[in-house]
């Protein structure tokens, strides 16, 4: 474990790939909140959501939370564009 | 294709017997076998050479778990819109573990598949002299907190997940866990970390901004 640790700070890792990992984690950190939705909870109400959103409402004020998680949460932001996706091709059949 | 059916009808032709259900799943198949494609278009081209037996196979298992789950659909959105939900997170799920079979948890520190966040939005320019001392510091306070603040086990998800960008359903299945658990102890972590920052006297926003500069 501690040698895991250790490549965290590994010196071999250019100081452009570190400040750049820094940036990342501190953009979530700015946008961390404390209370936020887990994965399952978004999973729960993505259909919902997305269909508002096709429907051209306001999600982001209807659904803040689950707007909150998918800009933390890449796998889930990913789902989320995979329906949207499909929701588009429908409607353009 | 017969996507006709309102949410009433979907419900009670699948817990149908014989020639209704039979239907009922035939047009299911049919249908996720249209939109999956689509779906997964950007993570799985058509050229692959296993494009049409992964998309088979999801819609197999998507329709298992459909009928697993069917008493739990509670009509919030359109039953079709539901099990498009279930098939993209089966499909997406298996893709992102094929992709990432491969790869060492261990050695995802180094790693290359690093994604971006969808919230990036901070474009780092080369910096002057002076700002690369500060964003040097930077870098180096970030570092020390996560040492002073993460458990060891924090550390590594976060540096995996949050920093490294290895999705959460991989190293879950990896760690023997699930992307709840680790999504809560990521939030956890990053909690302590953004109040460590507040008691040293930062904002994230204020540090974010020297990359700015």
């Amino acid at each position: 474990m501690l040698r895991k640790i250790k490549n965290w700070f590994n010196p071999k890792k250019t100081s452009d790939k570190k400040a750049e990992m820094t940036m990342q984690l501190l953009q979530m950190l700015d946008i961390t909140h404390d209370d936020e939705l887990s994965c399952g909870e978004v999973n729960d109400l993505i259909d919902q959501y997305v269909e508002l959103k096709q429907r051209g409402a306001n999600v982001e004020s209807l659904m803040p939370l689950v707007k909150h998680h998918l800009d933390l949460c890449r796998e889930c932001f990913d789902e989320y564009e995979a329906l949207m996706a499909v929701l588009e091709f429908e409607e353009a059949l | 294709m017969q996507n006709t059916r309102d949410n009433e009808t979907w419900l009670s032709d699948l817990r149908a017997e014989g020639a209704r259900k039979e239907a009922a799943l035939k047009d299911l198949h049919a249908i996720l076998l249209r939109i999956l494609p689509v779906a997964l278009s950007r993570w799985l081209p058509r050229t692959s050479s296993h494009f049409e037996t992964f998309i088979e196979d999801t819609a197999q298992e998507t329709i298992l778990r459909v009928m697993d789950k069917l008493d739990s659909f509670q009509g919030r959105s359109k039953f079709t819109t539901w099990v498009y939900k279930i098939a993209v997170n089966i499909g997406l799920g298996e893709l992102r573990l094929r992709k990432w079979k491969e790869v060492s948890l261990d050695g995802l520190e180094e790693s290359e598949h690093a994604d971006k966040m969808p919230s990036e939005r901070f474009a780092a320019e080369a910096p002057t002299p002076e700002g690369t001392l500060e964003r040097k510091s930077v870098v180096e306070m970030v570092e020390r907190l996560m040492m002073e603040e993460l458990t060891p086990y924090q550390l590594k998800v976060m540096n995996a997940v949050a920093v490294q960008g290895a999705p959460l359903g991989v190293v879950a299945e990896r760690l023997g866990s699930n992307r709840n658990a680790l999504y809560k102890l990521i939030h956890d972590a990053r909690l302590r970390l953004k109040n460590r920052l507040e008691r040293e006297g930062f904002s994230a926003a204020d540090l974010l901004a020297v990359f700015s500069e």
